[in-house]
C-alpha cells in the first residue's frame, strides 16, 4: 500500500461515514429508532466506523514500523545483533511509491508464471491465458481506482510528485 | 405515520451514491492486501451493509427490489 492509496481510502471513508451517519439520522427521524430500516442504518455506520479505525491504526502501525531498527538492512542488523543471539529477519519494505517500474504488472505476472511453471513442473496455455486475465482485470481496476483518486483529489498526486524522493 | 415519497427517493440516492462511492475501498484493498486480509474483509463487510441498507430503504417504498444499482460492480 502506498501512501496515496492510504490517504484516498481514509479520505473516502471519512467521507462515506459522515454521509451515511446523515441518512441514518435523517431515517430514524422518520421511521423511528426501533425500525428495522434505522438499525441498518446504524449498522452501516457502525461498520464504516470500524472499517475507518482499522485503517487508521494501519496507517499509524506502518509509519511506526518505518522508523524502528527493523527496517535496517540485513547487514546492518548483523552488527548490532549481540553474540549468540539470532538476528531478527529485517521487514520487508514496501516498493516505493515512486518506483513505477517495481510495481509494474509485466515483471510480477513473469514471475507468476515461473512460480506456477516451478511448483506444476509445466505449464499449459490455459494457466498463462487465466494468470493474463485476472492480471488484466486487476490493471484495469486499478486504473479506474485511481482516476477516481485524482477526480476527487487531484491535490494529492500533487503533493506525491512533489514530495522528496 | 405519513411518508414522503420524494424524500425517500431522495434518501435512497443519496445511500446509492454513498455505496458507490464506498465501494472502492474494499475494490482497492483486495486489489493490494488480498481477499483474505481482514481489512478486505471488513470492508467487503461495510459495503454489504451499505447495499442492504439501498435495497431496504427501495422496497420500502416500492421501487422494485431487484434495482441493478443495488448491487455495486466488485
Amino acid at each position: 500500500m502506498t501512501e496515496l492509496d492510504y490517504e484516498y481510502l481514509l479520505r473516502t471513508l471519512s467521507d462515506a461515514h459522515s454521509r451515511a451517519n446523515e441518512i441514518a439520522i435523517a431515517v430514524r427521524g422518520r421511521v423511528g429508532v426501533e425500525h428495522r430500516l434505522s438499525e441498518l442504518g446504524n449498522s452501516a455506520v457502525a461498520q464504516i466506523e470500524t472499517v475507518l479505525r482499522d485503517m487508521r491504526r494501519a496507517v499509524a502501525e506502518e509509519s511506526q514500523s518505518a522508523h524502528t531498527p527493523e527496517r535496517l538492512s540485513a547487514s546492518d542488523a548483523a552488527t548490532i545483533t549481540p553474540p549468540g543471539a539470532s538476528p531478527r529477519s529485517p521487514v520487508r519494505s514496501p516498493a516505493p511509491a515512486s518506483d513505477p517500474a517495481a510495481e509494474h504488472w509485466f515483471p510480477a505476472f513473469v514471475n507468476e508464471l515461473l512460480e506456477r511453471y516451478r511448483a506444476d513442473g509445466g505449464i499449459t496455455f490455459e494457466t498463462v491465458e487465466n494468470i493474463l486475465q485476472a492480471r488484466k482485470n486487476a490493471f484495469v481496476q486499478d486504473l479506474l481506482i485511481a482516476r477516481r483518486m485524482y477526480r476527487a483529489y487531484p491535490h494529492l498526486f500533487q503533493e506525491a510528485s512533489s514530495s522528496p524522493r | 405515520m405519513v411518508f414522503d415519497q420524494s424524500d425517500f427517493n431522495e434518501l435512497t440516492r443519496k445511500a446509492a451514491e454513498v455505496t458507490l462511492q464506498a465501494a472502492d475501498v474494499p475494490r482497492l484493498l483486495r486489489l493490494r492486501l488480498g481477499p483474505e486480509h481482514e481489512l478486505s474483509k471488513a470492508a467487503e463487510e461495510m459495503l454489504g451493509r451499505l447495499e442492504t441498507l439501498v435495497r431496504e430503504l427501495r422496497s420500502f417504498h416500492g421501487i422494485p427490489e431487484t434495482s441493478p444499482n443495488d448491487t455495486v460492480e466488485r
